[in-house]
């Protein structure tokens, strides 16, 4: 039995600007997660209630620029942004120091930034630290496939109670990037079940929704801690075989779409592209056979 | 026939032509501009277009209106003409219609109309009009390139549906979970075959590429149906018949499917293969079974028979028929034990 409405959003939202739709998708996310803690708070003692009220904690995984709390002033109101605790995390030292210039002009709550590879986010956070809310945006098609699962899961794992990941990603990228794997809909769908059953959670199917762009379409999928009902130690203890169960999931993908691409190429190079179409497919099978064998030398 | 014809006050004169070699021909005519003005001008207007045969867009710079009702007219289902100079800059969305470029002569500009608005004649969203069944309608299609040109991919798209459904099958609209890689799904009137559909209308030179029969496999393979079949309107790049020939992938035009004897013998066709777990290391059964356990092959391609071992198996049906099952090294004996119970071996 699904925990969550099965709720599929195919929206073609072609005069927004793709960093303003994603934010708008923070924000219901962060709002679904405001009204969670307003929900917890009825069951806590008194003086503990106004300490979860206060703050929602938000970790942005890879978070660049900060491109997506730039909107973050057109969106929340100066009270709500005053209780965003705003945990920035990115590779780079210089853009995680321009988000934090940005979020400064913002007003929140609390700002932190951390310099890392996104693999070790969850080795270089302090341990006891979990987020109400934690993002990943427009990053997987970059992560390398072989620590896909442990990101997902590690995602997974710090989160608080009442918690929520959000993802987005693009189904396709223009122009090509070398050795980037964007995922589909389909595969992002089969990739979360696998690490949600491997977790025991098999009674909860989040949606990946679906959005429409004006050169791409993009994908998206907000995993709720609390419908997983799980404590913390059942999750560790299944972490080891969730990750494992998901990294196989993701090398049969990537093998599928390996073979799907070998064939398409092997067409072309026979044929060779018959009309415009398969003229810019050309580039980007290329692109893509490149980037599915490297990502599979990663996951073996 | 009535014929709603959408203009602006410049193109006075051109509709006055058209209007009377219409009612020469005794069809109704509707100009916006007598419209009687209840009050509630979009409401008129609306239903106006929405009780039209046909409607005439005569575009110009500026004639907002006139877009405007061309897209009531679109989104009612009702077959529209564009007509323009050839220094319009229509709509990207406008530019599969049917189109007249305007000369200046009035009178050689309206029969130019006249005379595409009357192939359009029958056409329309909910059932083109004057065709007792879907297949009479494609038929027709088929036969006259310019019907064909008349419908949007939706209503080609619904059309197809209603097709199959007239022929017995079980359709299910694919939109419902939206799932871009395929329309709709049919199942087999037996219940023994499925598959997704994906209908393509392209432009008479068009030709469907090798991208949309791999978009369509990827469908497949995120689901359980089996097989899928691609319906276009023209045919198919030489690369897309190669990569559908190795795929469960069936490639049809509309003529086609039109023509199939049967259902049996439109899916018959398509070859059962499913993703395959493993594809690296593969090992075909094939040569190594007998009669019997290909027998029992033929009956798992066909959907017939279910061994949760092969769950992760791909099936291909050979060149010459034999079905064949590809399995990993390690999974060969437990295959091999499982098809033995299966078949009483």
């Amino acid at each position: 039995m699904s925990l969550v409405p099965a709720v599929t959003v195919v929206c073609n939202d072609e005069d927004i600007p793709c960093q303003l739709l994603v934010t708008r998708l923070h924000i219901e996310t962060m709002g679904a997660c405001f009204r969670n803690i307003k929900r917890l708070s009825r069951f806590c003692r008194p003086d503990s209630r106004r300490r979860i009220f206060d703050h929602v904690s938000w970790l942005d995984l890879a978070c660049g620029r900060g491109q997506i709390i730039l909107f973050l002033d057109e969106n929340l109101s100066a009270d709500a942004r005053a209780r965003l605790e705003y945990w920035g995390y990115d590779v780079s030292q210089e853009l995680a120091r321009e988000t934090a210039r940005t979020a400064g002009r913002l007003g929140l709550a609390n700002l932190e930034s951390r310099v890392g590879d996104l693999a070790d986010f969850d080795r270089i956070l302090p341990d006891d630290l979990r987020f109400d809310f934690i993002t990943l945006t427009n990053t997987v098609h970059e992560t390398s496939p072989g620590n896909l699962a442990k990101l997902l899961a590690n995602a997974i794992k710090r989160l608080a109670g009442h918690g929520a990941l959000f993802i987005y990603d693009m189904e396709q990228l223009a122009p090509p990037e070398l050795g980037a794997v964007p995922w589909r809909r389909d595969d992002v769908r089969r990739i979360v079940l696998s690490m949600l059953d491997g977790l025991g959670a098999s009674t909860y199917r989040p949606e990946v929704s679906l959005w429409s762009h004006r050169t791409t379409t993009g994908w998206s999928v907000q995993l709720e801690r609390q419908h997983l009902q799980l404590s913390c130690s059942d999750l560790n203890s299944k972490y080891a075989a969730a990750v494992s169960g998901t990294e196989g999931e993701i090398r049969r993908l990537l093998e599928g779409r390996l073979d799907e691409c070998r064939l398409s190429l092997e067409a072309l190079t026979t044929f060779g592209a018959e009309t415009g179409e398969e003229e810019e497919d050309k580039e980007r099978l290329l692109f893509e056979f490149w980037a599915l064998t490297r990502a599979i030398a990663s996951v073996r | 026939m009535k014929i709603f014809i959408a203009h602006s006050s410049p193109d006075q004169d051109l509709v006055q032509s058209i209007s009377a070699l219409l009612r020469e021909a005794d069809h109704d005519v509707i100009d916006p501009s007598f419209l009687a003005n209840t009050g509630d001008m979009r409401s008129v207007i609306s239903s106006a277009i929405r009780s039209a045969d046909v409607v005439v867009a005569i575009v110009r710079s500026g004639s907002v209106n006139v877009l405007y009702e061309l897209g009531l007219a679109t989104g009612a289902g009702v077959p529209a003409v564009v007509a323009a100079n050839a220094e319009e800059r229509l709509p990207a969305d406008a530019a599969s219609l049917p189109y007249v470029y305007l000369s200046g002569d009035p009178l050689h500009d309206a029969r130019q109309i006249v005379r595409r608005a009357h192939e359009l004649e029958g056409l329309s969203f909910a059932m083109p009009r004057g065709f007792r069944s879907a297949e009479a309608a494609l038929v027709a299609a088929v036969r006259e390139p310019s019907l064909l040109d008349a419908l949007s991919p939706r209503v080609l798209e619904s059309l197809v549906m209603r097709l199959f459904e007239e022929r017995g099958y079980v359709v299910e609209s694919a939109h419902q979970g939206g799932d871009r890689g395929a329309d709709f799904t049919i199942e087999s009137p037996d219940g023994k075959r499925r598959a997704l559909v994906q209908v393509k209308k392209l432009s008479r030179q068009g030709r469907v590429p090798v991208e949309a029969v791999r978009t369509l496999l990827a469908a497949v393979t995120a689901t359980s149906i089996p097989a899928g079949l691609l319906v276009a309107t023209t045919g198919f790049t030489a690369a897309a018949v190669s990569v559908a020939e190795q795929t469960p992938i069936l490639l049809c035009t509309l003529k086609d499917v039109l023509s199939a004897a049967s259902e049996v013998d439109l899916l018959s066709r398509v070859p059962t293969t499913g993703s395959g777990a493993d594809s690296g290391h593969a090992l075909s059964l094939r040569g190594q079974a007998g009669a019997e356990v290909a027998s029992t092959l033929r009956r798992l391609a066909l959907g017939e028979v279910g061994i949760p071992e092969l769950h992760d198996a791909r099936y291909l049906l050979g060149s010459n028929g034999v079905p064949t099952v590809v399995v990993t090294e390690a999974a060969l004996d437990d295959v091999k034990e499982a098809l033995a119970a299966a078949e009483g071996i």
